[in-house]
């Protein structure tokens, strides 16, 4: 601080300073209020700083009249406080702006105030027309359509706009004027979940305005701030730019864009494009061929199926290239008919050949559909070509498979009748109806019983009838057999279940063939062959009876040669007998017309009387006997005897080497074994199973001798098996055989 | 001791001789035959001893005969055996209440033994 007691010193210094200098006593009134105050001294510069002459001694209010009241408000505190100031002020009065530094002289009590002034009115002037600028831009700040938010380099918020704070979560820009940055940084993640653009958390760190404080010159980042109270959501786009201020200061400016509405625009676009590419992907991959016009029906797009099939390209088939894929019988047709509906706005089908890139021509199923506008003007038309060769083929061939079969139902000369898993008559044929003379009752669709209702008095035994179906349904096997009705007519039927190609189950098909002509005839046939074997039996008889007489009376005679001839002739006579016998019983077992005659009797009795009977027709052979206690079985004994018969003879007749047969009758509980052994030319594996066959006979070389009708074993076999029993031969060539039969033995022995 | 007398009938003229002459040669029977049905319908004291049968003669069937003879308790005694080539013969002799059958063609042994069993 400057001594003012070194008088002259200073006052020289005064005097020759630039700046204006003056010695002011300060003037209270009775309440202690600065009133005014009177100039003591003053310098040379005073008067070309202020614009006053001759002050001294004069107070301020009557060498500026009408200076303003701030003027002894300042003065007055530093008289009073005796505080230091500095401060710039103008004066309208007085017409100048200053820049004064004011303090007191001398102590506590000293009224006294130095002011060391300069005029700052040049500087002052320029410097309000920079504040209209700097209004100006302020009120351009304020409304600008960003938020703005001007930082200096301590980060203090210095100017900021009304977006800017509200983009930052306050009400208005003088909440967030001179605070700092990191607070309101704190503050805003508090207020807001901040996501980055793709919806990843944000990094705070990662802020434009944190980088730029860091050192970075720029930064700008899109963030997605929520509002974690509202729940309000927007896309910010924020930046931060360091604005350098002189050569070591600079400010930051942070400016805050709201891009929600491109960014929703954005979105739309991005999926408007994904729908339109996911349309095209669509349309390309669809199984059929697609393609859209404009307005007018000019075809601009095809999917690539359209040009894959065809083999064409673009620029071919626009507007009405596509005839040119048309067959020449139809192009004509379907331009008509697609152009009518192009015209009327019409939904448009029809179904015409298109020429594959092979050249040729599948059947396809065309469509297109008209697209209207939100006005209901039409824009385009969206068609597509469905390829229906295969079905067009699928549907001759059905359409050929229905004709077919209704063919064969018309013209069957079977009754066919189709009955559902359920036994609902699916359908029945016009045979069907004549065969059970319901033709006029529509009965599909009606249950089975109904038609067991109207036909059971056609029938011999309707309840057998009843029982079958029960059967085959319950199996669901084939079945088939004769019904027998009360008019004389016989219907065989047959029935199959009706199964799908992967065993679908779809009901029962039955027809019914009326064999009453083919019954009567085979009748008349089994009458034939009883009438025929009978006259044949008739002159054998006579012939047998003869020749035995005759043999009877050469018998004693010396004529062994005769004797020995009637012997053969009776011999013959017998066989041809037995082959009579044969040929009947094949022919009844063919026809199911064998009749057992069942009976108790003695096994082994039976046994030992054919025995005997063979014995006495051979004298190459010895039959030996090897049989357990005998037991009765319930059978028909002739026919069993039969079998017995055909056993042995076949023994001897094929093992014209050997002397024996041997006979075994072995009895379990449950069964009678008889087989007979041989010692002669055997069976192979192969003959072994064919052995039981009708007419068949062992073939070779050594066996051109034996004859037969190859009938014996078939009957036999019958026979046994007419009785439950089993049948059967064990042989090795050339070592023998062994033929055998079982029987079982009933319970009640 | 009168011959036992065995009546034939039988359709056909070669069976009734032959058999005729079987039985009366060497079984020593009295023989009759007829080849028609009626004969036997009209049948009269003095009776056979035994009746073979054919099962198909003229005019009548023999199991007709057969059941007729059977019926009548005039006749029910004589013993009926049937002869014939049908090969159910059994079955019908039983049904028709014959006493015995014997298959055509048969065994001269055969027919000797089966009349003798019934005639004695």
């Amino acid at each position: 601080m400057i001594s003012i007691n070194d008088e002259p010193l200073y006052r020289e210094f005064f005097n020759r300073m630039d700046q204006g200098f003056c010695i002011l006593e300060m003037i209270f009134d009775e309440q202690q209020r600065p009133v005014d105050y009177r100039f003591e001294e003053t310098n040379a510069a005073f008067e070309e700083q202020t614009g006053l002459r001759n002050a001294i001694g004069k107070t301020a209010r009557e060498l500026v009249p009408g200076l303003e009241d701030h003027w002894f408000q300042l003065y007055g505190k530093v008289a009073l406080t005796g505080e230091t100031i500095r401060f710039e002020e103008g004066s309208e009065a007085m017409g100048r702006w200053f820049d004064v530094y004011a303090y007191r002289l001398g102590g506590e009590e000293s009224r006294k105030v130095g002011l060391v002034f300069t005029d700052i009115t040049t500087r002052k002037q320029q410097g309000t027309e920079l504040n209209t600028l700097k209004d100006q831009l302020t009120n351009i700040v304020d409304h600008a359509g960003s938020g703005l938010v001007l930082y200096n380099s301590r980060g203090e918020i210095i100017q900021a706009n009304d977006l800017g704070a509200l983009y930052q979560g306050f009400q208005s820009k003088n909440e967030i004027l001179n605070t700092e940055i990191y607070k309101n940084s704190e503050r805003f993640f508090r207020k807001f979940k901040v996501l980055e653009e793709n919806g990843e958390p944000f990094d705070p760190d990662e802020s434009p305005i944190r980088k730029v404080f860091a050192g970075a010159a720029e930064s700008r980042a899109t963030i997605i701030q929520i509002d974690r109270t509202t729940g309000k959501k927007r896309w910010l786009f924020v930046e931060a730019r360091r604005i350098p201020v002189g050569s070591s200061d600079f400010q930051v400016l942070f400016s805050i864009n709201d891009v929600t509405l491109q960014k929703r625009h954005q979105q739309i676009e991005a999926s408007l494009l994904a729908t339109e590419n996911r349309f095209r992907s669509m349309a390309d991959n669809i199984s059929q061929l697609a393609w859209m016009t404009d307005e007018k029906g000019y075809i601009f797009w095809y999917n690539q199926r359209w040009f894959n099939y065809t083999g064409t390209t673009l620029d071919e088939m626009k507007g009405w290239g596509w005839t040119k894929v048309h067959h020449p019988d139809h192009v004509d047709r379907v331009v008509k008919r697609i152009n009518r509906c192009f015209a009327e706005g019409r939904n448009w089908e029809d179904t015409f050949p298109l020429r594959g890139q092979d050249g040729n021509y599948r059947w396809f199923l065309s469509r297109a559909v008209v697209i209207r506008n939100v006005r209901g003007e039409i824009t385009n038309w969206f068609g597509t070509n469905t390829d229906i060769t295969d079905q067009l083929r699928a549907s001759e061939e059905l359409s050929y498979q229905k004709g077919l079969l209704e063919a064969q139902h018309k013209t069957s000369p079977m009754g066919i009748l189709v009955l559902s898993p359920e036994r609902e008559i699916l359908m029945y044929n016009r045979r069907f109806e004549e065969i059970f003379g319901i033709e006029g009752a529509n009965l599909n669709g009606q249950l089975e019983s109904e038609l067991g209702k109207r036909t059971n008095h056609l029938y011999e035994d309707a309840t057998n009838r009843e029982k079958t179906l029960e059967l085959i349904y319950t199996t669901r096997s084939q079945s088939h057999d004769k019904l027998y009705f009360r008019d004389g007519r016989i219907i065989e039927w047959y029935g199959t279940p009706v199964l799908g190609e992967k065993g679908e189950y779809f009901g029962y098909a039955f027809s019914y063939i009326d064999v009453t002509e083919q019954e009567t005839l085979l009748r008349q046939k089994d009458e034939f062959l009883g009438v025929a074997s009978h006259e044949l039996k008739t002159p054998v008889t006579s012939i047998l009876a003869y020749t035995q007489l005759l043999q009877r009376q050469f018998e004693t005679s010396e004529d062994r040669r005769t004797y020995e001839m009637l012997s053969k002739m009776n011999h013959q006579i017998n066989r041809l007998t037995l082959l009579i016998n044969d040929l009947l019983d094949a022919t009844r077992i063919e026809q199911g017309k064998l009749i057992l005659r069942e009976e108790q009797f003695d096994f082994n009795a039976l046994v030992e009387e054919v025995m005997e009977e063979v014995q006495r027709t051979s004298d190459s052979h010895q039959i030996i006997s090897n049989m357990e206690q005998g037991r009765q079985i319930v059978a028909d004994r002739d026919r069993i005897g039969q079998v017995i018969t055909n056993f042995l003879t076949n023994a001897i007749k094929y093992s014209p080497k050997a002397n024996k047969v041997e006979v075994f009758v072995n009895y379990t509980d449950r069964a009678v074994k008889f087989s007979v052994h041989d010692y002669g030319l055997g069976l192979s594996r192969e003959d072994q199973e064919k052995v039981f066959e009708r007419f068949f006979r062992v073939e070779g070389k050594d066996r051109e001798t034996l004859s037969g009708l190859g009938l014996g074993l078939f009957i036999s076999s019958e026979i046994i098996q007419r009785h439950e029993g089993a049948i059967g031969v064990e042989s090795r060539v050339g070592e023998g055989s062994d033929f055998y039969f079982t029987l079982p033995l009933t319970e009640t022995q | 001791m009168t011959k036992k007398k065995i009546l034939i009938a039988d359709d056909d003229n070669d069976i009734l001789e032959v058999t005729g002459i079987i039985l009366e040669g060497y079984g020593g029977y009295e023989i009759e035959v007829v080849n028609r049905g009626e004969a036997l319908l009209e049948l009269c004291e003095p009776f056979p001893d035994l009746i073979l049968l054919d099962l198909w003669l003229s005019g009548h069937h023999g199991k007709d005969i057969c059941r007729r003879l059977k019926a009548d308790n005039a006749t029910s005694h004589i013993p009926v055996i049937i002869f014939s080539a049908n090969r159910e013969l059994r079955q019908i002799a039983s049904s028709c209440g014959a006493d015995d059958f014997l298959a055509k063609p048969f065994q001269m042994d055969e027919l000797l033994a089966k009349v003798g069993e019934w005639v004695g």
